[in-house]
């Protein structure tokens, strides 16, 4: 009886929650830009084939912002994350194709070529104390350089099938990417929302001098949120070398933005402390819907660029309207 | 009887959830200096928000001059007459005091030219007569917090103000600034010119104000006058009880020596600073603001680095030096300020509170959200934390709650030895009290408790022992028995060579 | 201790001059727009192979990116060197304009290939005529659609000048011929293999009326043929495919037929006819600056190669992979 009573309690709560969670605008966003393309380009944009390239499209970016908005709830930023997506991506490729190293293991390689740039990352910004745009703004530069030292510019290409099954494959008729980034989004859900070290990135991007006082290792968390960000990237970027087949050392120019713009569209705020992992899947979802939408709806190139800033602009004022007219409603006097 | 320059008439507001005025009636007079007081919560601000546009008001009215008055903005505020000076002086740092005063509303020469000498003539002339002697030309970010106050006065003269809301302007001066700033005020008053006077301080409100008005929970108490009254009719009427004893100080025996300190230096600040605190103990640290006090606490927890010393707990002695550390071994603080140390204000009163013992809410290895709100939900219950509920942010706590989460947040890490940096500063009367209680509830547990405070009648009414720091350095140490603020006074100003 | 430090750096000096001095003296620095770009490839190794041939120093240095600033550095370290000739590919034609003229007042012969820099001092201009690859694309499209149809056209950074002339020659060839196929507006893979790769993918799903596309560069080609099905099946549905640019990689795709024609810069010639020219222009020997005219002064037309399925493999024989 009492336990019917607490799961009806548990129910409304949980809509309730979903209805306040600060994604939903978002969401909404997102679910309206959906509706305005089935209306405009019709099956052409709901067709199964189509949702499933848009889908895969954004994976890899959202992979990217998932790593990044922890980096960002922490206050930081990390600029080198286009071109450790590159190097990642090449050292796997050289290890298989090079290096004679078996697939899986030349993945983890890759990985962890990228959480060595994290790692570089967090040391700099931790123990040489630069501020993390300098710090990663190096660092993109000495991945990007190393990338192009190691493959003198020239792409990697003839990769074994199982390698690209990793970017192009599907389990159950569901694209590889997609399932990598639901994976890895639920993981670090779990570890945001459910571990004491996710806590402490809130805590960081908050409020850091109060988070030392109350016990919180921030130099190790910030160490810790720029490993991931880099094993992120380079999980993407070991994705993209998979579905295109072939590693390029001027893969992911420019994705930093991408995975920022990500970020923000999903309602994170620039300076710490606040946002979720769904936020940049969301905002991900937004440009790769945007984009798609802009090809369908055959718009020419010369205008996309302006429109795509339109929408960005309309849709995170839309957002941060709403926040503010909820968090102006909840503050009591 | 004189007419009234302003009257306010059954105001009532509410925002989601809360009523925060309930027909709040004021009546101010022209040319006197009304002193406005109530606990934090109690609908001060928000009266005083409605009267300078910020917020709209849901009923009731505002006569001004004799005419009903529509505030829509705070333009329209300011046309008729009404100034507001904040806590937080919202002054442009980096450009002139002269810019600052006529920010908005700048002297031209033409359409697009500034005109810079009337400017500096103009300015000039308002700032000598709010008897401030310094350059036009120099920054804002240059001068003292008193200093740029008595910019904001005279910007409110600028416009013509003829009632000045000034909100808590002594919370961060010196006495001489005080002194110099109630001066200005009864020139104000001479002029005419009537001041809506908000503060905590009682011993102010008597010294300076002509009538006074007490709202608590958005009612209106009354209005007396203030030659008519004492200090603890007022206190009563704010917290709608007499507070038997200003300082419930309570005897508990004193047990081993919890912490040691020895020979700690840190900085330019702290000096060879030796000191001890027994459970059960108050332990005050008296000194003028900048003696190192805080300074000495920050070391001690291990958040500022420090150069040499000793700290031992509970018979350990620390080695790592990381606030980490120290609250594992058994200390927490509470620092001097609460919202940029203290809290992150924009993370919950759930958050703040398990935030340092985070490993409490963990059920098989990952943090449960219901341990958490049982957790935070005992002590808002136990602390009498005013908020709708646990899933509130902290920065919508008035000040006496933020600081009560914060000592929550140490009480939930088991603390042994707790370290209270200035924990009733800006704070209303009753919520001091409780925090002073929850001291005494405290030491009777065996905790040992260090307060540093600039308030002396706080220290020689809480402390069994205080120590008395100067210039970094330890001045002496009283008894409780011994201390008197002369006592203290002296050896903070006299003394030159070391006491023992 | 300052007496050593000076030894040191006289030694290093010394050092320095000695591959100089074993070839002759002459030293050629080849600057493309960046290290990082693979096109470049086939111009390094045309040129490295025709200094060995002449027996002088051929140097390959460039900036990282492809960024007109980093390129003004490399240059002004180059006539810090005192090198004997340049053979740039210019990032921006306006910003390279005055350290290209201060190289040349060095005594330095300078040269230009790929991207010229129109208004410097420069000797000569070797390079492709993007507005005749445009038209011969233009050419090819009708040839295969001579019904008419949808024509898309890729490209990749908006603005670029070279690939903006490829559109141009492309657009006004269909339009004088009076050709019955509607070009749809320009998409863009913004340089970038994989947001080509979804574009065309994409757009190709989304217009099944669609009969030919034009692609400006070769970005899509790049990527695994697995990873275009939608192309492929388009191929298979009738669809006709020009492209432009001939690399290494691009090779594979006429055997799985997904590809009708591909039209290349020679970038071999480039490198080859920049050197050599170069060299003739230091050694003060008669050389061929090519032609002038209102638009354009020594302009070295250095041709392009056309490659179908008939003669791919021939010419592939004769390319370096990758």
């Amino acid at each position: 009886m009492t336990e019917k009573k607490a799961a009806v309690g548990g129910a409304k709560n949980w809509l309730l929650r979903i209805r306040q969670a600060s994604t939903f605008n978002i969401f909404l966003i997102l679910l309206g830009m959906c509706v305005i393309l089935a209306l405009l380009a019709g099956g052409k944009f709901l067709s199964v084939s189509n949702i499933t390239s848009v889908v895969r499209q954004f994976s890899f970016y959202a992979i990217m912002s998932i790593g990044m908005v922890l980096v960002i709830l922490t206050g930081g930023i990390d600029l080198s994350v286009g071109s450790v997506f590159a190097f990642s991506g090449i050292i796997t490729c050289m290890g298989i194709m090079r290096w004679g190293v078996p697939v899986f293991p030349a993945v983890l390689l890759g990985i962890l070529a990228g959480a060595a740039f994290g790692l570089l990352n967090g040391l700099c910004i931790t123990k040489l104390q630069l501020p993390p745009f300098i710090a990663t703004l190096g660092t993109m530069s000495i991945a990007r350089g190393v990338s192009y030292g190691i493959t003198g510019g020239y792409p990697i290409g003839g990769l074994p099938d199982s390698f690209k099954f990793i970017g192009l494959g599907s389990i159950l008729d569901v694209p590889t990417p997609i399932i990598w980034m639901v994976v890895l989004a639920l993981l670090f859900s779990v570890f945001l929302r459910r571990t004491i070290r996710g806590r402490w990135v809130y805590a960081i991007g908050g409020n850091e001098e109060a988070a030392r006082i109350s016990g919180v290792k921030v130099n190790q968390t910030k160490i810790i949120v720029y490993v991931l960000c880099g094993m992120m990237a380079a999980i993407a970027g070991i994705a993209t070398a998979a579905r295109l087949g072939v590693g390029q050392s001027t893969a992911g120019v420019g994705y930093e933005m991408d995975a920022i713009a990500g970020v923000i569209i999903g309602g994170a705020s620039v300076s710490g402390g606040y946002g979720n992992i769904i936020g940049p899947i969301l905002g991900a979802a937004i440009m790769g819907v945007l984009r798609n939408g802009l090809v369908l709806l055959n718009v020419s190139a010369y205008w996309q660029q302006a429109v795509i800033g339109v929408v960005i602009i309309v849709a995170v004022s839309f957002d941060k309207l709403q926040h503010d007219r909820r968090s102006s409603l909840r503050k009591t006097r | 009887m004189e007419a009234n320059l302003l009257e306010m008439r059954d105001i009532r507001k509410s925002f989601p959830g809360v009523q925060a005025l309930r027909g709040v009636n004021l009546a101010i007079r022209a040319g006197e200096v009304h002193a406005l007081i109530g606990e934090n919560g109690a609908g001060k601000s928000t009266l005083m928000k409605i009267l300078s546009g910020v917020h709209r008001m849901d009923a009731g009215e505002i006569w001004f001059d004799g005419a009903q008055a529509d505030v829509g903005s705070t333009m329209e505020a300011t046309r008729m007459g009404v100034s507001v000076i904040y806590q937080e002086l919202n002054q442009l740092p980096n450009l002139s005091v002269a810019e600052n005063l006529f920010t908005g509303r700048e002297k031209r020469r033409s359409r697009f030219f500034l005109d810079q000498r009337e400017t500096l003539a103009q300015a000039a002339r308002y700032l000598e007569d709010v008897g401030l002697d310094v350059d036009p030309r120099t920054l804002c970010k240059d001068l003292s917090i008193a200093q740029r106050q008595m910019v904001e006065i005279a910007k409110a003269l600028s416009v013509n103000a003829r009632l000045i809301v000034m909100d808590e302007p002594t919370s961060s001066l010196t006495d001489r600034e005080i002194d110099l700033l109630f001066g200005l005020v009864r020139r104000l008053k001479a002029q005419g010119v009537a001041v809506v006077f908000i503060s905590h301080k009682l011993e102010e409100i008597f010294e300076i104000s002509d009538r006074i008005t007490v709202l608590r929970d958005g009612e209106c108490v009354g209005t007396v006058d203030t030659a008519d009254c004492t200090e603890d009719q007022l206190i009563q009427m704010m917290v709608g009880r007499s507070l038997t004893a200003l300082y419930p100080k309570r005897e508990v025996p004193l047990g081993e020596v919890a912490l040691r300190v020895e020979g700690l230096n840190a900085g330019p600040s702290v000096k060879d600073v030796s000191f001890y605190v027994r459970e059960g103990e108050i332990l005050g640290f008296a000194g003028l603001v900048g003696a190192g006090r805080s300074e000495t606490m920050r070391a001690v927890f291990g958040v500022d680095p420090m150069e040499s010393g000793a700290i031992t707990v509970l018979g350990k002695t620390l080695s790592h030096h990381s606030p980490s550390e120290a609250i594992a071994s058994g200390i927490g603080l509470v620092p001097e300020d609460r919202k940029l140390q203290g809290l992150i204000l924009g993370m919950t009163v759930r958050e703040n509170t398990t935030l340092a013992s985070m490993g409490e809410t963990l059920v098989r290895g990952f943090v449960s959200r219901r341990k958490e709100e049982e957790i935070s939900a005992g002590y808002v219950r136990r602390l009498d934390i005013r908020t709708p509920g646990v899933e509130q942010k902290a920065v919508n706590l008035s000040g006496g709650n933020q600081q009560k989460v914060v000592i929550a947040k140490w009480l939930a890490t088991g603390s042994r030895i707790l370290i209270l940096d200035s924990p009733t500063r800006g704070i209303d009367v009753g919520a001091k009290k409780e925090i002073h209680e929850l001291m005494g509830e405290l030491t009777a547990q065996g905790v040992a408790v260090i307060m540093v405070s600039s308030e002396l009648p706080e220290i020689l009414g809480m402390c069994d022992r205080v120590m008395v720091m100067h210039e970094g350095r330890v001045r002496g140490e009283l008894s409780r028995d011994e201390a008197t603020q002369e006592r203290i006074m002296e050896l903070i100003l006299t003394t030159k060579n070391q006491a023992s | 201790m300052r007496k050593l430090l000076s030894l040191v750096l006289v030694t290093l000096m010394v050092l320095s001059l000695v591959p100089a001095l074993a070839q002759e003296n002459i030293t050629i620095a080849v600057v493309p727009k960046s290290l990082d770009n693979a096109i470049f490839l086939d111009a390094k190794t045309a040129a490295e192979a025709v200094g060995k041939e002449l027996g002088i120093t051929v140097q390959w240095e460039g900036s990282t990116t492809s960024d007109a600033a980093q390129q003004v550095n490399v240059i002004e370290s180059l006539i810090e060197r005192q090198v004997d000739g340049i053979l740039i590919s210019c990032n921006d034609a306006d910003a390279l304009k005055d350290v290209i003229d201060r190289a040349v007042d060095a005594g330095i012969q300078v040269g230009v290939f790929d991207s010229d820099s129109p208004n410097s001092k420069r000797a000569f201009y070797a390079g492709t005529d993007n507005y005749a690859i445009g038209k011969l694309s233009a050419e090819y499209m009708m040839e295969y659609l001579p019904e008419g149809g949808k024509v898309a056209i890729l490209t990749g950074v908006l603005g670029a000048p070279n690939l903006e002339m490829r559109i141009t020659g492309f657009k006004e060839t269909l339009a004088a011929a009076n050709s019955p196929i509607e070009v749809l507006p320009v998409q863009t893979g913004q340089d970038d293999v994989q947001k080509s790769v979804e574009v065309v993918n994409q757009y190709t799903a989304a217009n099944p009326d669609l009969a030919g596309w034009f692609f400006d560069g070769g970005w899509p080609y790049f990527a695994d043929p697995d990873a275009m099905p939608e192309l492929k099946a388009f191929m298979e549905k009738g669809g006709r495919i020009v492209s432009i640019d001939t690399f290494y990689p691009m090779g594979q795709f006429f055997p799985l037929g997904m590809v009708d024609v591909l039209i290349g810069q020679d970038y071999f010639a480039m490198g080859r006819i920049g050197v050599e020219t170069l060299y003739k222009l230091i050694k003060g020997e008669e050389v061929d600056l090519g032609v002038s005219d209102d638009t354009v002064k020594n302009y070295i037309d250095t041709g392009y190669e056309v490659v179908t399925l008939e003669n791919y493999e021939e010419v592939w024989k004769t390319k370096s992979p990758w």
